[in-house]
This record gives structure tokens, C-alpha cells and sequence, in this order.
């Protein structure tokens, strides 16, 4: 009676995710599940979650054992009644397997598909998904030292409504590493000839952090463009104000060990800083001419007036604009809500650092989608 | 993130630096190759096909094919790296290292302390390393030890194509003699490699694995069986925490320390002979400075004190296997 038996499978967070590693089962064999229920605790290159209960029923065989790496798919473990006896189950799982081939699952062809535009004499890498979706694209700008991957969670809901573009900022990621300028006007100038080079007329703005400064700037150099803008633990909101502390260590750092604590900064719970999240800002920061670009983009934030102009520019803003404040937030300080402009509307993300995107992504996700929307 | 072999990465780290930097030039046996061959100069790109495509690209002046002499070789690329130049000569294999072992221990390692720090030598040495190949006793030594005893050498041997890259673009910009091991059996092995040049440090080891029963240290090919090993083993619940020390000089002791004082347990692989080897001085380096944490005796795991064996079966028992890396485990955690 195989209706009566589910499979659980390795889920797919993000578009980029294509294998996770067990580190923790919630449950033991033969233990009732209920849907919705935390079942197993999944590692993945960026991140580890909590995996809930797809369903209800008796788990009644652990297939996948802690430490096991599967890649999405892949069979985790098997929810059955206890009418169904265990010859059944092995032959469920026998048959499972023997059919089972990992592109079987792979609805985004492994990774994101990315392109590189020429934005104004800068090469920069833009990840795209959405193409065939009928609305207002959104582009979507990460954080100092950050790059596109940081948007791997939110891509994929909002790419159910519209197509979306994350970039790389210049200096950042993938794209080139020579700055023609490091002042936020500088970024905000590379994303608006990067949007144009796109070929997008009227974007959905969304930045983080840096980025939110970069989209601030942007909305106010080409208004035009901007349909609307979500600031997400953003620079350049009023009464918000950067940790120098994060960004001189996250630049000074050069041994895994020394990030691994500058990174904690990022996240309210600290087990979110995996080897391979430090491996992967270590490989990012080892190439020829970040550091440059970091010291510079860190000088311009630090030493000029650029950011406090933005903050008492907010209020020119025509966009509709959300700002999504991540309640425990220790790069970024909460914007001074007397001082934000009556048209901002302000969502508070509790429980997560400064990376919501990431640390709450569902929550995140279902604040900015219904934003867009509106 | 392209993939590409190890051996595309090396090519890839020095063809970068060359066109950075007119400076840097490569010399050796067959670097060009193609002398006298069908195909025309250049076509080779010494025997593993790891410099192919730098002849033609940056022709005779700066790919210089020489006689088969290496004390010319180290003699012309120490000379020239004090006078201006940051050759990357080659050793085609390390087993030939003894009739130049004057000018790179005596002469290149020296210099900047001879010159009162006013010398530098800008010299990378590449050189084969391991058993494996087939290729007989005289070509199959992993010889680490005899440059990393040597004050003022730095010793590279990287373990997977990313690093590979890395390290070589760092050992090309480094002021002193960096010996880079190139491991024979590596060549093939795929990695994600950005296009862009990187440079990983010395000095800095990386924890491969991170795991709370027992510490593995291995370098060069042998890193990559202990990883593969350590996989294995964490399906029967076994947790090993895998440690690539990256360089051999410098040496970072203080990871391999730390996660002993947290394992308690350590296993060193390492296809040098067991005596005075690199294995022999992690183990002293521990018993030193991490006694008390030590719950059982170390293990080393290398070949026995022989010439590396001709015959297949032999060669492949004489290299530490899978089968004698597990043991090793299981017998610290027994």
C-alpha cells in the first residue's frame, strides 16, 4: 500500500542549495511526527535549519544518519502507519533508491544562472530568475563584503511573481574588483547603468545593509526607475548607524579563525557561522583587489558625509519604501523611528541578526513579497 | 564557479603572474618541450602538460627550455631572482634534487641572511612528488623533509586545485625560495576555481573537516585519502577532524594543537619515510606543547623504510592506504 507511506526528502532551500548534510534528527525511529514539526536539523553551504515535518505520521526509518550528505531530493527518512510492515518499507526504500537520480530533482538546472553586465565601464555579475513572470522586475543589492549569494532564499518567492536580478556590487563577488569609485553615489551609479544595461526600464529596489544606502541613493539619483524600495537592515535610514567595529575586523581578518568571529557579528544565533561560510568570505576576500576596494568603500562610508546627506534626504522619496528592521541587529543599528518619513513604513524581524534574509527567511521573504505586491 | 583541474591551476597561477609581471619567467627540462618532435617547440609543456601554452604565449625569452643539468637550472634561477628576476624553475621530479641541493640549501636559502638582508631571492622551485605512478624508486620520493629542515626555505604542498592556484600566485610574490610539491597523482583532481587571481597564505593550515573524536593531519596526496578516509568513517559514527597544514615551512602548530587539545587522539599520514620525517616532528610538536591533552598514543601512518618498491602491489601497500589510515583511527579510539 505505498499511499500509505511518505517519503521525506532532503528539502531545497535557496536556489543555489544543491545538497545538504544531516547534522541532527529531532525524532527517533518510530516516534509520532506531526506536520509542521521540527524533524531534522539540515547543513547546508550557507546555512543550518531546522527541517519541519513535510507531514504527519510515525517515522518509522531513518535512512539518512547524522553526518550524511544528500543532495536535494535525497532520501531523508520515511513516514508510514504502523499498519504498513517493515518488508513494505524496505522496499519502498530499495525501490526509492534504485530510481532516484539527483537531477530528478534539480528544478534550477544546479545553481543560480548568472550573466555579467557592462554597467558603465564596470563588469559586474548579475543572477537573474523570474524571467517568464509577468511583473515589475525587483534587482536586488547586498551588503558590504556581502555578494548575491546572500539573496539565494528571498530569490525564489519573489521569483513566483516577477523576474529578479541580484548583482554583485563592484568590488564584490563575482564582479570586477577595480572601483570607479568608492562613494555610495559611486554604487548607486554602477547599479542604475546595471539595471540599464538590463535592458529594465522601472525596478523593485531592494537592498541590505550597504546596499540599502547604495538603493537609498539610487531612488533619489533616478527616481524614474524606482517603482519601489525595501531597505533591509540598511545604511542611510535615518538614526541607523554602522558598526565600524564589523567592518574594520571583517577587512583585517585574514585567518578563518579571526572571521569566524567577526562573522558571528552577522547572526543572532552564532552556530549560523558555519567552516563553509568563512571558507567562502576567506576565498572572496583573498582576491586580488578586494582588499583595496573594502578599505576604500569602508573610508568613503566611515569619513565622509555621504551616509547622514542620505538619512536627511529620505524624505524626498517618492517610492514606497519598507524598512525591514532585524530586531537583533549588531552591525546596524535600528533607524530613530520619530525621524523616518511619514511614507516609510517600518517591519521589525524579531529574533534575527543582521542578515534576516538569511537567519529568518520565510518571515523576511513574506514582508518583501507582500511589499512588491501592494 | 568554473571547475578545473589542479593541474590547470598551477598553469593557470603562473600564466596569470607572467602577464602580470614581466619579471617572472619559467626554466627547465621540456618546460617549451617539443624539441626535436613532430609537433614543434612548445607543444608539451613539461611532461605532465602543466606549463602548456606558456611557451607559445611568452615565448623563448621567458620559457626557457635548458640541457639537462639541475644544477644549471637552480644556479641560472637563484642568480637571476638576486638580480632581478622571479624565475619559477623546475625540478622535474623532487628525486633529482641531490645533484643541486647546494645552490638551493647552501646558496638560495642563504642569501638574505649571507647579505645582511640586503639580498632577496624571489625564487619558486616546482617539483613532482610521490609513489603511485609506477615510475620506480629513483622517481617516486615524497622528499618534503630535506627542504622543510632547512632555515630560510618555504615549503608548499598544496592538496586540491583551489589551493593549488593560490598558493602558487603567493609563492610567485613571495621574496624568499618557496619549494611548491606538486603531488604526481593530484593532476586530475577538480576543484572550483575563480578565474580571478587569489592568494592563499602560509602558514595558515585548513581544517578540512571539522570533527571531536580524533585529529588527522596528512599533507599532499595523503591529505586527500585521510578526507576520503574520515568520510567513510563518519557513517559508523566516527569523527574526525582533518587538518591540511598547507605548508610545511612555515608550519601553523597551533591548529593542529588546538584541535588536539580538543580530540585528545591524533593520527599523522605522510608518505615520507617514517624516520625523521614531518610525521616524526608533528608528533614531537604535540607531545611537546599538548601532553596533557593527549588520551592515546599518536599514530603515524607512513611508507616503511624502504626504496619505493617497483612492483604494483608492492608499491601500493608500501604508500599509507585507506585500509592502514582507518586502522590508525580505530586503534587511537580503541
Amino acid at each position: 500500500m505505498p499511499a500509505t507511506i511518505t517519503p521525506i526528502r532532503m528539502p531545497k532551500w535557496g536556489l543555489a542549495m544543491q545538497e545538504g548534510t544531516v547534522v541532527a534528527w529531532s525524532k527517533q525511529a518510530g516516534d509520532d511526527v506531526r506536520e509542521g514539526e521540527d524533524l531534522v536539523d539540515v547543513e547546508t553551504s550557507k546555512i543550518t535549519n531546522v527541517y519541519e515535518s513535510p507531514a504527519s505520521g510515525r517515522l518509522r526509518r531513518i535512512v539518512a544518519q547524522v553526518g550524511e550528505t544528500l543532495p536535494v531530493g535525497g532520501l531523508l527518512a520515511v513516514l508510514a502507519d504502523a499498519s504498513v510492515d517493515d518488508a513494505e518499507i524496505d522496499a519502498f526504500v530499495t525501490d526509492f533508491q534504485a530510481n532516484f537520480t539527483p537531477s530528478d530533482a534539480d528544478d534550477g538546472g544546479g545553481g543560480l544562472a548568472t550573466r555579467e553586465v557592462d554597467a558603465g565601464g564596470v563588469r559586474l555579475r548579475v543572477a537573474f530568475a523570474g524571467q517568464d513572470k509577468p511583473d515589475v522586475p525587483a534587482v536586488l543589492v547586498h551588503g558590504f563584503g556581502g555578494d548575491l549569494e546572500n539573496w539565494t532564499l528571498l530569490m525564489g518567492p519573489l521569483a513566483e511573481d516577477r523576474p529578479v536580478y541580484a548583482l554583485d556590487l563592484p568590488g564584490h563577488g563575482q564582479s570586477e574588483k577595480t572601483l570607479h569609485g568608492a562613494r555610495v553615489g559611486d554604487l548607486a551609479d554602477a547599479v542604475i547603468a546595471a539595471v540599464a544595461a538590463l535592458g529594465l526600464t522601472r525596478v523593485h529596489l531592494v537592498g541590505h545593509s550597504l546596499g540599502g544606502a547604495v538603493a537609498l541613493a539610487t531612488a533619489l539619483r533616478a527616481p524614474g526607475l524606482v517603482e519601489s524600495l525595501t531597505l533591509v537592515a540598511a545604511v542611510g535610514v535615518p538614526g541607523a548607524t554602522v558598526n565600524t567595529a564589523y567592518l574594520d575586523g571583517f577587512i583585517d581578518a585574514q585567518r578563518a579563525r579571526d572571521l569566524t568571529a567577526v562573522a558571528a557579528l552577522l547572526f543572532a544565533d552564532a552556530s549560523l557561522v558555519t567552516k563553509d561560510l568563512v571558507e567562502g568570505l576567506l576565498r572572496y576576500k583573498r582576491l586580488d583587489g578586494v582588499d583595496d576596494a573594502l578599505r576604500a568603500i569602508r573610508d568613503a562610508l566611515v569619513e565622509t558625509e555621504d551616509v547622514a546627506r542620505l538619512a536627511a534626504s529620505a524624505g524626498e522619496v517618492k517610492a514606497p519604501t519598507l524598512v525591514i528592521v532585524a530586531e537583533r541587529d549588531a552591525v546596524v543599528s535600528a533607524p530613530d523611528r520619530a525621524a523616518l518619513p511619514a511614507q516609510f513604513k517600518v517591519e521589525v524581524v524579531s529574533g534575527s541578526g543582521h542578515l534576516p534574509q538569511i537567519e529568518k527567511a520565510e518571515q523576511t521573504a513574506a514582508l518583501v513579497r507582500a511589499h512588491l505586491r501592494a | 564557479m568554473p571547475k578545473k583541474s589542479y593541474r590547470q591551476a598551477i598553469n593557470e597561477a603562473i600564466r596569470m603572474e607572467m602577464r602580470r609581471d614581466p619579471s617572472v619567467i619559467v626554466l627547465g627540462e621540456d618546460v617549451a618541450g617539443g624539441q626535436g618532435g613532430t609537433g614543434g617547440v612548445g607543444k608539451v609543456g613539461n611532461i605532465f602538460g602543466v606549463l602548456a601554452g606558456l611557451y607559445d604565449e611568452f615565448g623563448p625569452e621567458r620559457v626557457l627550455d635548458t640541457p639537462i643539468s639541475e644544477s644549471a637550472i637552480i644556479g641560472a634561477a637563484g642568480g637571476a631572482a638576486m638580480t632581478g628576476l622571479r624565475p619559477v624553475a623546475e625540478i622535474m621530479f623532487a628525486d633529482f634534487v641531490g645533484v643541486c641541493f647546494d645552490q638551493i640549501y647552501n646558496q638560495a636559502a642563504k642569501f638574505r641572511y649571507m647579505f645582511g638582508g640586503k639580498a632577496k631571492t624571489p625564487l619558486v622551485i616546482r617539483t613532482t612528488i610521490g609513489a603511485g605512478f609506477r615510475a620506480g624508486a629513483q622517481h617516486s620520493q615524497t622528499l618534503h623533509p630535506l627542504f622543510t629542515m632547512v632555515p630560510g626555505l618555504k615549503v608548499v604542498m598544496p592538496t586540491n586545485a583551489y589551493d593549488a592556484k593560490g598558493l602558487m600566485i603567493e609563492a610567485i610574490r613571495d621574496d624568499d625560495p618557496v619549494i611548491y610539491m606538486e603531488s604526481k597523482l593530484l593532476y586530475d583532481a577538480e576543484d572550483e576555481v575563480p578565474d580571478e587571481a587569489y592568494r592563499v597564505p602560509f602558514g595558515e593550515a585548513n581544517i578540512v573537516r571539522t570533527g571531536k573524536h580524533v585529529t588527522v593531519v596528512g599533507m599532499g596526496l595523503m591529505l586527500t585519502r585521510a578526507k576520503a578516509v574520515a568520510g567513510e568513517l563518519a557513517k559508523a559514527g566516527i569523527d574526525c577532524e582533518v587538518i591540511d597544514p598547507r605548508t610545511t615551512s612555515p608550519f601553523d602548530e597551533d591548529t593542529i594543537i588546538e584541535s588536539v587539545e580538543k580530540t585528545g587522539r591524533l593520527v599523522i599520514v605522510d608518505e615520507s619515510p617514517p624516520r625523521c620525517s614531518l610525521a616524526s616532528d608533528i608528533s614531537s610538536i604535540v607531545v611537546e606543547k599538548a601532553f596533557k591533552a593527549l588520551k592515546a598514543p599518536i599514530r603515524k601512518v607512513t611508507c616503511p623504510h624502504t626504496p619505493v618498491p617497483f612492483a604494483p602491489n608492492l608499491e601500493d601497500e608500501f604508500m599509507p592506504n585507506p585500509r592502514r589510515i582507518e586502522e590508525a583511527i580505530r586503534e587511537v579510539l580503541a
